[in-house]
C-alpha cells in the first residue's frame, strides 16, 4: 500500500505575510484548505510570527475555500496564543467558511470583517 | 439507487481527495445548493478525520470504504472502518457550542460531531465484530 504524501504536516510553511499596516501584520494562506492535515502547520507558524513580535494580526481568508474543525481549533487555539497583549482578525471569509462559525458560535468570539479594506479602516 | 464505491488509506492527506471525488459527483448528480454542498462535504471531512485520527490513532495503512449513494430524494455517504469503535456517549451528546467564554477557555477542538450532526439531516453509527459503519444522510430540499 503506497504511502500519500504528507508534506504539509509539520512546520513547512502555509502562511505568508502580504503587508504591514501600523502594528497588524496581514498574513493570508499559501492553501486553499485550512483542515486537519495542515492545520498543525498553521499553529506553527503563528507562533513563529507572534515569537517575531507580530502579535497583532489580520488573517485575510479570501483565498481558503474550506475550513473544518480542525483548521478551526488551530485558529482558536492562536488567538489564544497572540492573547490579551495581541489580537487576530478575520476578514475574507467565504460563506462556507463564515457558517462554519456561525454553526460553532465563534463568530462571537472573533471580529470578523467582510473585506481586508473593512478590517483596515475599523482597526487601524 | 447508484452508488459509487470510494476507498482510501487512512491518511489525512487523502482526505481532500475524498472530499474533491464527493465534490464532483454532488455538484454533477444532485440539486444541492452551494451551502447545502458545502454541509456534505464537511460532514465527510469531519468522520473521516475522526476515524484516522481515533478509530486508527492516526496510523496510516488502513483501507476506509466510503459509498456515496444517490436516491430519488436524497443522498447518503456510508463509510467503513475496520478500527476503534466511537464511545456511545460521544455519538449521544456532541459538543455543545456555548456563549460566553474566556480566552483561556475558549475550545480548540471537540465540534466534529456536533458539525456532522448540524449538516445533515440523519447520522446512524452501527459496529460489529468486525466494521464500524457511519451513515450521513441529506435529503433534497423541496
Amino acid at each position: 500500500m503506497p504511502t500519500a504524501s504528507t508534506k504539509k504536516q509539520g512546520s513547512l510553511m502555509c502562511l505568508i505575510i502580504t503587508a504591514q499596516h501600523g502594528k497588524y501584520t496581514v498574513i493570508c494562506m499559501t492553501e486553499k484548505r485550512l483542515d486537519a492535515q495542515i492545520a498543525l502547520s498553521f499553529r506553527e507558524n503563528i507562533k513563529k510570527l507572534a515569537d517575531e513580535g507580530h502579535r497583532f494580526i489580520i488573517f485575510d481568508l479570501t483565498s481558503v475555500h474550506f475550513i473544518d474543525s480542525s483548521g478551526l481549533g488551530a485558529i482558536v487555539a492562536s488567538l489564544k496564543l497572540l492573547g490579551n497583549q495581541g489580537n487576530l482578525i478575520l476578514c475574507g471569509a467565504n460563506e462556507n467558511v463564515s457558517r462554519l462559525f456561525m454553526l460553532t458560535h465563534m463568530n462571537k468570539v472573533f471580529s470578523i470583517y467582510m473585506t481586508l479594506d473593512e478590517a483596515l479602516a475599523i482597526e487601524t | 439507487m447508484r452508488t459509487l464505491h470510494l476507498y482510501i488509506e487512512s491518511n489525512l492527506g487523502n482526505i481532500p481527495l475524498a472530499a474533491s471525488c464527493l465534490r464532483g459527483l454532488i455538484t454533477q448528480e444532485t440539486p444541492f445548493n452551494e451551502s447545502e454542498r458545502y454541509d456534505v462535504e464537511l460532514a465527510v471531512v469531519e468522520a473521516l478525520t475522526n476515524i484516522i485520527k481515533h478509530a486508527y490513532a492516526g496510523k496510516s495503512g488502513y483501507i476506509i470504504h466510503l459509498a456515496l449513494i444517490l436516491y430519488e430524494d436524497h443522498f447518503t455517504v456510508e463509510i467503513y472502518d475496520s478500527g476503534k469503535t466511537i464511545d456511545k456517549k460521544h455519538t449521544k451528546e456532541p459538543y455543545p457550542p456555548q456563549l460566553s467564554y474566556s480566552l483561556e477557555e475558549l475550545p480548540e477542538s471537540g465540534w466534529g460531531l456536533y458539525l456532522i450532526q448540524q449538516c445533515v439531516d440523519k447520522v446512524d453509527y452501527s459496529m460489529d465484530e468486525n466494521c464500524n459503519k457511519l451513515s450521513l444522510c441529506k435529503y433534497f430540499s423541496a
